[in-house]
């Protein structure tokens, strides 16, 4: 597939998954295991996709979307993050560089995407006061409105934003990258944020410390049993 | 019964249910529950820090209006298009409940109080059970499965994200459903219902079970490396530690996850892939 074409693509699925997140349905399309493999795939590199999904699993398994708190755009970086490394793969970088590339754009992109979710929610305040003069005054589809507006912007803004930052880390990955590398996603690079999901478990309770040692002794008894 | 009016500061008597009532709503729910149902997933479309879920929530019960007067439908758009939040999964809960008030004519009365005390009470309990506990849950459950998956082979990419959606969506989309089911037919009751014993102990499993799959999760990579070594198992643990101390501190995890990807990217610069 063209890279253009999978650029395209992946903006739209990003914008899709930017809905999935808050605005419509939250069938956690817009977590980053699922957004990230799926955007992999796009690019024919479901693997990487899948490695830098659950990468961002982690580091933001932790966040909570309560009230008016910010947080990371974690669906749509996970778009931005796997689709950025499927492509660099696929354009003959070493697959470490790529994923490392891919990792870094990612978390970059989970916070840009805080900043546009915190403003789109302000903007949404005219739409709804908008929304609420329509209604008052008899017109019910004013809320209607108002949703796919809403909805739209959303959609919009995030496609937009992916694009761009898909686009910039393949130019600047491009002129940047050594030629060679490691093929396996470095330990280092992913050693840190599989701690930090790890940390934030055991940051929590008694309960969930007893749990995640549990959970390490059976996962090394499954490791020497293989 | 009385426990439930007192915890959500109801007036009995707008409460009990005649005979004659209870067989009126009978005959409407279907539709209505499909309806209320399916707008419930565009609660948080216009989200927004001033009224947060108002135009969700007028959304969700708007179709109620087609039933009602001139002077009804108008005090029932005044009423609704008012602050309104909650956790979006268990909002079914209130939205059915208040749907039932109109329905059976009560909405003036007891529409703002249903809505002001179930909307605060399901807001903590949801945000612990599902942003708390099942989320991430799902999601830890999801990385060992994907983790798992690519050191052994045992099963295609596609294993994670699918575990990811049917570990949270089972839950999520039963709890939506019987929201506006219960809501309907029994009103706020439906909600003492729901927040009884079992629901402290699935809030709990929930979290346990995340930090299960945390712990798990870390033993395969830790095992995964081709030379695991001392300095990945140094960078791992200092990560840990490092980890634990920024939730405490309430630094965000992806200023902390960036500094380790630094680290690794500047030592793999170096020459040094750790694995």
């Amino acid at each position: 597939m063209n890279d253009g074409v999978a650029v395209v693509i992946l903006a739209m699925m990003a914008g899709a998954v930017a809905v999935d997140t808050t605005a419509a349905l939250q069938l956690m399309f817009s977590q980053p295991v699922v957004s990230g493999t799926l955007a992999g795939v796009v690019v024919g590199e479901p693997a990487t996709g899948l490695m830098v999904g659950l990468t961002l699993q982690l580091v933001w398994s932790g966040v909570l979307p309560v009230g008016g708190a910010g947080f990371p755009d974690a669906g749509v970086a996970g778009v931005v993050g796997a689709g950025s490394a499927g492509l660099l793969v696929s354009r003959g970088h070493p697959a470490g560089w790529a994923l490392a590339t891919g990792l870094l754009t990612a978390l970059a992109m989970g916070w840009v995407g805080r900043i546009a979710v915190t403003r789109l929610r302000r903007r949404n305040i005219q739409l709804a006061e908008r929304a609420r003069d329509a209604v008052l005054a008899g017109d019910l589809g004013g809320a209607r409105r108002a949703v796919l507006r809403a909805i739209g912007f959303r959609f919009s803004v995030a496609s937009v934003l992916s694009a761009a930052a898909i686009g910039l880390t393949l130019l600047i990955a491009d002129m940047l990258l050594p030629g060679t590398g490691p093929e396996r996603y470095p330990a280092l690079v992913w050693a840190a944020p599989l701690a930090v999901g790890a940390a934030i478990a055991l940051s929590r309770g008694w309960g969930e410390r007893v749990s995640v040692v549990a959970g390490l002794a059976v996962g090394a008894a499954l490791i020497a049993l293989m | 019964m009385e426990r439930t009016l007192r915890a959500f500061g109801l007036k009995e008597e707008a409460l009990v249910q005649d005979d004659a009532n209870r067989a009126r709503s009978s005959v409407r729910p279907g539709g209505w529950k499909w309806r209320l149902f399916v707008r419930s997933f565009l609660l948080q479309a216009v989200w927004n820090p001033r009224g947060m879920q108002d135009v969700g929530f007028f959304f969700a019960v708007a179709p109620l209006a087609s039933t009602m007067d001139e002077e009804e439908r108008r005090a029932f758009l005044k009423r609704h298009m008012s602050f309104f939040n909650t956790n979006p999964v268990l909002a079914p809960y209130v939205i059915g409940a208040v749907a039932r008030a109109e329905m059976e004519g009560r909405g003036a009365e007891e529409a703002a109080e249903i809505k002001k005390a179930l909307g605060g009470l399901l807001g903590m309990a949801g945000d612990a059970l599902m942003w708390g506990g099942l989320r991430p849950a799902a999601g830890l459950i999801a990385a060992a499965v994907a983790l798992y998956g690519l050191q052994t082979g045992a099963w295609g990419v596609w294993a994670a994200p699918i575990v990811m959606l049917v570990v949270y969506n089972v839950p999520h989309i039963f709890l939506k459903a019987r929201g506006v089911v219960r809501g309907l037919d029994v009103g706020p009751e439906a909600a003492s219902e729901l927040l009884g014993k079992g629901f402290r102990r699935a809030v709990l499993a929930t979290r346990w079970a995340g930090a299960f799959a945390a712990g798990f999760v870390l033993a395969l990579a830790a095992s995964g490396t081709e030379r695991p070594g001392v300095p990945t198992a140094v960078v791992m643990g200092a990560f840990l530690v490092l980890g634990a101390v920024a939730a405490r501190l309430r630094i965000p995890s992806t200023l902390v996850a960036a500094a380790g990807a630094i680290g690794g990217i500047i030592l793999m610069v170096n020459g040094f892939y750790g694995g």
